[in-house]
């Protein structure tokens, strides 16, 4: 009971509040909230009220009386009310009778120190749901208050149309991934995608990825078509030409240095003759090592020469995106 | 990469120039020393640097012609190295020393001026220098007392030797000789230990090898090249520059350690018991300092064995009895008994021997107070006193001086030291027995009143005698 009653004063509070700021004139919408059972109908109640006040002030609709509505439904008791409720067909009638185009009927119960609500949007002329909710929620009255209204909110909110993209591409078979999500292989048509942008991308083996930025809109199937240029060929030797220069390079120059080293150790031998043939040695170890530097040289010529002029094929391109499919 | 630039740009090789600078040992002895060749390809040979105290080292080989290498600043030495040359009068920059290599040292091969060459041996200033307890004198020690006359020796980055082997009855070290035990007493030869030449006959530089110089009636010593000694090159000589003596013809004179001169008295401060030195001048007016004793011949057995000196022959003071008995070469007088000067030293003959058991006269040097006929006969400031060439045969008169005093005889380097003045002459001391008037005409410096047994003869009374023992 105390519980209701703070409800209460914080229902006020809120249609208080709301009552502080212009309502916008509108569309007329019928709300009611039941009680899951007869002992939460007083809780359906207030949480009606609470969910008015918030509607009307925030979605600047003009809102149905509840009890009339509750009339209009012509149940006794909250059990057949949320029959009703469920009903479209009960719905579309108390709507006609009412004069509303959409009804915002939910309930709400109680588990233990939990709390269950949901809130349907019913588009009684189309017959059909625009939008719902459910929320479990934990804790006090305030908590349940803050998240009907962020429940209402999001009941009102406009229903963003999904969107497609079909990707094709010569050759095919190229993996896509959208939203760096891989998706399959082309032809490729997408699931449903949010209208928005999203980021494409399209790779093939032995061919340059493409990557691109699109903007998908609502209920559109974008069309992406890549060509054989826009999935240019990427060549597989200059890796091995250039990353294998490179490590002969660093081998040669570290015999250079190994031959190097020995040819600066002191020639030793028992008789000076014996030391000139190990001078002799040295020098042919001295000749080796600046051939060696010399081949590590024109190695790292080469491969940075490579590296340079086939970078693009050895890192790939960089990630940018482009626009023009 | 980078760092393979680099080190192409920096290239990679091997110090040629720190191998050559390396001092190698080695064995002359051995059949190979294993020296191998240098970096022109030109073989290297194994000095013998432990004659002088230092170690045997691989040298660069240069021929078998001593001599000086100016445009390669070497000098190439006894046995076909070239030792490096280097000036021990400078004062030496860095631990390297004089020669840039600490394991070589400079020795100086010349007292009178800068030169020297590289060698592996520790060279001595003083005989403090001389760690050896054997060889614990300084050349220069020796030369300075040598030439005590001289006061600018440059007695430095000598050798250490060993002295007074003979006066001492001391044996030398392995591989070396007491020298005055092997040449003729005449020859007054320092009281030193000198090295043995090599079995090629090389000595180390400042020596010369007496065998091989000399013939093979003489040891196989290396004789220092004091001057006025023979010498084969000027490496040889310790003292001035190997030169050919003054004689007309060339090839029959007799290569000299010798200095240049003006006149006799710069030779004079090199006077020593090794001899006197005059001042010989040439027919161009060039003068050397050279000493008679050079022309007092070696030592021989038979007339084979005079090869040093051209034209003369083995002559002995008594006929030969034995084939090991020693002559000395000289060159013959003529049929007038008479001898001409060699390099402006007088020459006298004198009374020998021959070969072959033959009266013969050969030609000495005419010193004080030996026969003459003229006063060309006589060496330096002396003259032939006393000679009457118009007798049959010519009366032979002394190569002598004039004097008034005793002391005139003593101030003359020719004849100071052995004559009393007699006569206006200078005449010879008085040997013991003589009779004498006076102490300083007895060679025992003692002339007293004849106590003799027999009936005195002497008209003064008195007699030269042996100072008491």
């Amino acid at each position: 009971m105390k519980r209701v009653v703070r409800l209460m004063v914080l229902g006020l509070l809120a249609v208080l509040l709301g009552a502080a700021r212009p309502a916008r004139a509108g569309e007329k919408i019928a709300v009611l909230v039941l009680g899951s059972s007869e002992k939460d109908a007083e809780l359906a109640d207030n949480l009606t009220e609470v969910l008015i006040a918030y509607v009307a002030q925030h979605g600047g609709f003009e809102i149905a009386g509840k009890e009339e509505f509750r009339a209009r439904l012509g149940v006794e008791n909250e059990q057949r009310s949320q029959q009703c409720l469920d009903d479209l067909s009960c719905l579309g009638r108390a709507g006609v009778s009412l004069g509303v185009r959409r009804i915002v009927a939910g309930s709400v119960g109680t588990r233990g120190k939990q709390f269950l609500f949901n809130l349907n949007l019913n588009n009684v002329e189309q017959g059909r749901v625009e939008s719902r909710v459910f929320r479990l929620v934990e804790g006090g009255v305030e908590d349940l208050i803050k998240a009907v209204q962020e429940a209402s909110g999001e009941l009102f909110r406009p229903r963003v149309e999904p969107g497609k993209i079909q990707v094709a591409s010569e050759p095919a078979g190229a993996r896509v991934s959208i939203d760096n999500a891989y998706l399959g292989v082309t032809p490729l048509l997408s699931g449903t995608l949010l209208a928005g942008p999203h980021a494409v991308r399209v790779e093939a083996d032995g061919r340059f990825p493409w990557a691109s930025r699109v903007e998908v809109r609502p209920n559109e199937e974008l069309q992406i078509r890549l060509s054989s240029d826009n999935l240019p060929r990427r060549r597989s030797w200059p890796p091995y030409a250039a990353y294998g220069t490179a490590i002969a390079g660093v081998v040669a120059l570290a015999a250079g240095g190994f031959l190097g080293e020995l040819s600066q150790l002191n020639p030793t031998g028992a008789t000076r003759q014996a030391a000139a043939d190990d001078l002799e040695q040295k020098k042919s170890f001295a000749m080796a090592a600046n051939a060696s530097f010399a081949t590590a040289a024109v190695l790292g010529a080469v491969s940075i020469y490579f590296f340079i002029r086939y970078h693009e094929d050895i890192f790939g391109r960089s990630e940018g995106y482009d626009s023009t499919p | 990469m980078v760092a393979g630039f680099v080190a192409v740009a920096a290239g990679c090789k091997v110090d040629q120039a720190a191998f050559d600078a390396r001092i190698f040992a080695c064995d002359p002895s051995a059949k190979n020393p294993g020296c191998g060749t240098d970096a022109q390809g030109t073989p290297m040979t194994c000095y013998p640097g432990s004659l002088l105290d230092g170690t045997d080292f691989c040298a660069p080989g240069c021929g078998d012609t001593p001599m000086s290498l100016p445009d390669q600043d070497a000098v190439c030495v006894e046995g076909g190295a070239q030792l490096a040359f280097c000036d021990p009068s400078t004062y030496p920059v860095g631990p390297e020393g004089l020669c840039g290599n600490s394991q070589l040292d400079c020795l100086r091969t010349d007292v009178t001026s800068p030169e020297g060459v590289c060698t592996t041996m520790t060279t001595c200033t003083h005989d403090v220098d001389c760690t050896d307890p054997v060889r614990s004198t300084c050349a220069a020690t020796f030369l300075t007392e040598l030439y005590s006359k001289n006061p600018n020796l440059q007695a430095d980055h000598l050798y250490c030797l060993q002295k007074d082997c003979q006066s001492g009855n001391s044996s030398c070290s392995p591989g070396q000789s007491c020298l005055p035990l092997l040449v003729p007493a005449s020859a007054h030869a320092p009281d030193i230990c000198v090295p043995n030449c090599d079995a090629q006959g090389n000595c180390p530089p400042n020596h010369v090898c007496f065998q091989k110089i000399s013939g093979p009636a003489n040891p196989a010593i290396c004789i220092p090249g004091l001057l006025g000694f023979i010498c084969g090159s000027d490496i040889d000589c310790l003292v001035g520059k190997c030169l050919s003596d003054n004689d007309p013809t060339p090839e029959d004179g007799l290569k000299l350690c010798t200095l240049p001169c003006a006149r006799d008295a710069d030779c004079a401060i090199y006077d020593s018991n090794q001899g006197t030195f005059l001042c010989a001048v040439d027919a161009s007016g060039d003068g050397h300092c050279e000493m008679p004793n050079a022309y007092r011949g070696n030592s021989c057995h038979t007339d084979a064995d005079c090869t040093r000196d051209v034209n003369t022959s083995c002559f002995f003071t008594a006929p030969p009895t034995s084939p090991k008995d020693l002559g000395t070469c000289l060159r013959a007088c003529d049929a007038n008994s008479n001898c001409a000067p060699r390099a402006e030293i007088g020459h006298t003959c004198l009374p020998f021997y021959t070969a072959a058991g033959t009266a013969g006269g050969g030609c000495f040097p005419g010193f004080f107070p030996y026969p003459c006929q003229t006063s060309a006969n006589c060496v330096g400031d002396l003259s032939c006193r006393g000679a009457d060439l118009t007798t049959t045969p010519p009366t032979l008169g002394h190569c002598t001086t004039l004097c008034q005093t005793d002391d005139d005889c003593n101030a003359d380097r020719w004849t100071a030291g052995q004559s009393f003045c007699a006569g206006g002459v200078c005449v010879p001391y008085l040997a013991a027995g003589s009779s004498c008037s006076a102490d300083s005409q007895c060679a025992t410096k003692l002339c007293q009143a004849d106590t003799s047994m027999t009936t005195s003869t002497s008209p003064t009374g008195k007699v030269c005698t042996e100072p008491m023992q």
